[in-house]
């Protein structure tokens, strides 16, 4: 059994996103253990709520999110990257006087010390790039 | 804990995307966390450390100057493949800051002797 950390980087419309997804399911299916998801970048896309696919496209925001809360995995969402792209959780939205938040639950906003702990305390940590 | 061994590795040109400038952010936190970082430009990526870069127009911030500044931030294990910059005709005489040239058995050995790869 070995600890892995995952950063995602791509956006739910790039291949990388869903094989990050794919790839977490199989560690977990072959005895393995996720010690954190990291999004950043582009991929704080991931953790949206306000998304809408068409309908005869997957949902892989929600697909994430069923993931992470059915297994309780730590899913933190880098705060610059987040900002900088719209994604804001209630307390961000308040104090950026914004309109709504839109971070999906079971993610949480955190900064990219949360990154290199996990490269601390992980056996493997795994980059998906767009 | 013993700090780790990580090794980030760009291989993008400067401004073609946003992940050099997301690897230097996961640099500067895992230096400020006292892990042990080194920095390696392969391929396109050795033109980061041409000086004299104008990014006027591009709205984007100068990469140069965040690396030559990397010294400041305990940073000091900089490295470029050597083929990559004989490999576009540009002397070291053209970088922005003098980092150690590598050979590909040497940049095999430095990715055997880390811990952890980032390869942006």
């Amino acid at each position: 059994m070995q600890r892995f950390t995952l950063v995602i980087y791509a956006a739910p419309d790039s291949q990388a996103s869903s094989t990050a997804l794919n790839y977490a399911q199989a560690l977990l299916k072959s005895g393995h253990a996720i010690y954190r998801l990291f999004f950043y970048q582009d991929g704080v896309f991931n953790a949206c709520s306000f998304n809408i696919p068409p309908q005869d496209e997957e949902n892989l925001p929600a697909r994430w999110q069923a993931f992470i809360q059915q297994h309780n995995i730590d899913a933190v969402v880098c705060v610059a990257s987040a900002l900088k792209r719209g994604i804001v959780n209630a307390a961000e939205a308040e104090r950026y006087e914004l309109p709504a938040s839109n971070l999906r639950e079971g993610f949480e906003i955190s900064g990219l010390g949360q990154l290199v702990d996990g490269l601390i305390n992980s056996d493997r940590l795994i980059n998906f790039l767009p | 804990m013993q700090p780790k061994n990580i090794l980030i590795i760009i291989r993008q040109a400067p401004y073609s995307t946003l992940l050099p400038v997301a690897a230097l952010d996961i640099l500067l936190t895992a230096a400020a966390f006292e892990q042990t970082v080194s920095l390696l430009f392969m391929g396109d990526g050795v033109l980061h450390l041409l000086d004299k870069q104008n990014v006027a127009n591009t709205g984007m911030k100068d990469i140069s100057k965040a690396i030559s500044s990397l010294e400041l931030y305990d940073v000091e294990q900089i490295f470029y493949e050597a083929t990559a910059l004989a490999s576009i005709n540009l002397k070291t005489e053209a970088l922005v800051f003098q980092a150690e040239a590598l050979s590909i058995n040497q940049i095999a050995a430095s990715i055997e002797n880390a811990d952890h790869v980032f390869n942006f």
